[in-house]
């Protein structure tokens, strides 16, 4: 019985680790550049929702765009100030750039909101939904459903939009894209910023089911990238099943072994990289491998 | 050059203790440095978590160390050794990947090495691990290792510019030129990549080992940190990657800028790193020009 309230469990948070990877998919697909920054992001998302609920006393549901508009327009002025000077140079560049802004925006993050573990705790947290054994707190089932909605709502962007159909376009081609008028500037910014937004809004879910500090932002974004090699870089159903089959290991690791909960994603990774590198859902001309 | 070398070995003699330990600082970071040029910059892989084999070197110490109560060389030796074991286990895997994928592999080899580190009772836990003191006036101390370091460090560059001159040093620039041509031109190209990588992971387990006997205590979130490697690409890349002496220069100028910057701005010493490596990747992303 245990083991099938880890696996529920796993897939509730699934849900979550799907909505978070998306956001550092669409980055990495569009623009070539592994986030470090990512989980740094989804913090700022956090303490925004437990600013607006703690002072203004609003449901952390509703703080969701706030977190969401707040982060899209850090995410848009960083890709378009800072990150676009450096997306032509080396592959190192970015890497090593996104981890010093990770560590501009932890120090600030930690002198601004301090280190000290925050969290928010609606009134109906304790609720949930009881099958026979099995309880389901509806505040996770709402958190799954705005986490796949999120990631669905991206999808439909991408594929049913002419915004979308540009991004895709810059992303395979980026001279042919600038030939029929693509902005590739204002276009990665905004790429960015939609990564960013998913961040905000994943920040925004971090608070309401668990305590979050400035220094859990690196998990996140390994986290991230571990979802992301599962189900394949630029993949919406490849993110959805990615963040299940961690959410469930990490759920059922700790009851097998606690101490190495973490070690989970790390060894999924090294699984996947060494069977299947492009992930279960990825197609081999989309990466690098 | 030699002239440098001489002049830095009699240093302790005519500086005071914080000149000295500074300069370790530099040694340090500058072997670690080197040492990823061979991989990252010669090799053209990204190792980004090639601070796990100065956590494996630090702890290969410690362990010989105090549970063995065996020297201190020795402990060196196994921490290279562990590390050169690593690199050999984990390369066959890891260099199937590259790119984001192989510098994030590395990462994650990083990560696990660090949680296991920090679950097994024999080196000491999360609770970190106490070496023996080495005994003698504080400054006798700080020469040794300056001296150890700066021997390291010449060591390393001496052993990479023997590697890039020699036999491996034309597989792995046939290599960067483009890895099936290298292959087809008959380059054991698995072989070159694991041989660079074995090699960086040396040096870095040596200077793993020293810091460790050095700071006397380790714990893994100080020895496995990342903020570590990313520093040394840094370097690594202001000096200019597949250059030899570029990555010296580079970390007089990131550890002198680190240090003072941190006198002055205490509480704000991570963000100042990360300003600095920003600083460095904007405006000199192709690294200072020492060459040409």
């Amino acid at each position: 019985m245990e083991i099938v309230q880890a696996v529920f469990n796993g897939i509730l948070i699934g849900g979550f680790y799907a909505s978070m990877a998306m956001g550092f998919s669409i980055v990495w697909g569009v623009m070539n550049i592994i986030n470090l920054a990512h989980g740094s992001l989804i913090i700022i998302g956090a303490y925004i929702t437990y600013e607006l609920v703690s002072r203004f006393g609003l449901d952390p549901f509703v703080t969701i765009p706030f977190a969401a508009l707040a982060l899209f327009a850090i995410g848009y002025a960083l890709q378009r100030y800072l990150i676009n000077r450096v997306l032509q140079a080396s592959l190192f560049a970015t890497l090593v750039l996104t981890f010093g802004l990770d560590r501009v925006l932890v120090n600030a993050n930690l002198q601004i909101f301090s280190a000290d573990v925050r969290g928010v705790t609606p009134p109906y947290a304790g609720a949930a939904l009881v099958l026979g054994d099995l309880r389901l707190p509806w505040i996770r089932i709402a958190v799954f459903a705005v986490a796949i909605l999120s990631t669905l709502l991206l999808w439909l962007l991408l594929e049913k939009t002419r915004l979308g159909t540009a991004i895709k376009a810059l992303s395979f081609d980026r001279d042919a894209a600038q030939l029929v008028g693509i902005d590739p500037k204002h276009l990665y910014a905004l790429t960015f910023g939609l990564g960013s937004a998913l961040a905000g809004i994943a920040g925004a879910l971090v608070a309401t089911i668990s305590s979050f500090s400035p220094v859990i932002g690196d998990g996140l974004a390994m986290r991230s990238f571990v979802v992301v090699v599962l189900g394949g870089l630029g993949s919406v159903p490849g993110a959805i099943a990615g963040g299940t089959i961690l959410g469930v290991v990490e759920n059922l690791m700790s009851i097998i072994a606690p101490a190495y909960r973490d070690a989970a994603a790390f060894g999924l990774l090294v699984l996947v990289l060494a069977i299947r590198p492009q992930g279960l859902f990825g197609r081999r001309f989309y990466a690098e491998i | 050059m030699l002239l440098v070398l001489a002049a830095l070995a009699l240093a302790p003699r005519a500086v005071g203790l914080f000149a000295i330990s500074s300069l370790s600082d530099v040694f340090m970071i500058a072997t670690i440095a080197v040492a990823l040029n061979l991989i990252a910059g010669y090799g053209g892989y990204p190792a980004f978590g090639n601070v796990v084999f100065f956590g494996i070197g630090a702890y290969s110490t410690g362990v010989v160390m105090v549970r063995f109560g065996l020297p201190f060389a020795l402990g060196l030796a196994a921490g290279v050794a562990v590390s050169v074991a690593t690199a050999a286990l984990f390369g066959p895997l890891l260099f199937r990947l590259r790119g984001h994928y192989f510098a994030i592999g590395t990462l994650g080899l990083n990560g696990a090495v660090a949680q296991l580190v920090t679950n097994l009772p024999l080196s000491g836990g999360g609770k970190g691990l106490s070496l023996p003191l080495i005994g003698g006036s504080p400054f006798a101390a700080a020469s040794f290792f300056y001296e150890l370091y700066l021997g390291t460090l010449a060591l390393t560059v001496i052993a990479a510019y023997l590697i890039v001159r020699g036999p491996l040093g034309y597989a792995c620039r046939a290599l960067r030129s483009g890895e099936d041509v290298a292959q087809s031109l008959g380059v054991d190209t698995l072989r070159t990549k694991i041989a660079l990588w074995a090699a960086s992971a040396a040096f870095t387990g040596l200077a793993g080992g020293i810091y460790a006997y050095s700071l006397t205590y380790i714990e893994p979130p100080d020895v496995f940190n990342l903020a570590l490697s990313v520093k040394a690409f840094v370097i690594m890349l202001l000096g200019g990657t597949a250059t030899l002496l570029g990555p010296l220069v580079a970390a007089v100028l990131v550890e002198g800028a680190v240090a003072v910057t941190q006198h002055f701005l205490l509480n704000y010493d991570v963000g100042v790193l990360g300003l600095i490596i920003i600083a460095v990747i904007v405006f000199a992303p192709n690294g200072i020009r020492l060459r040409k």
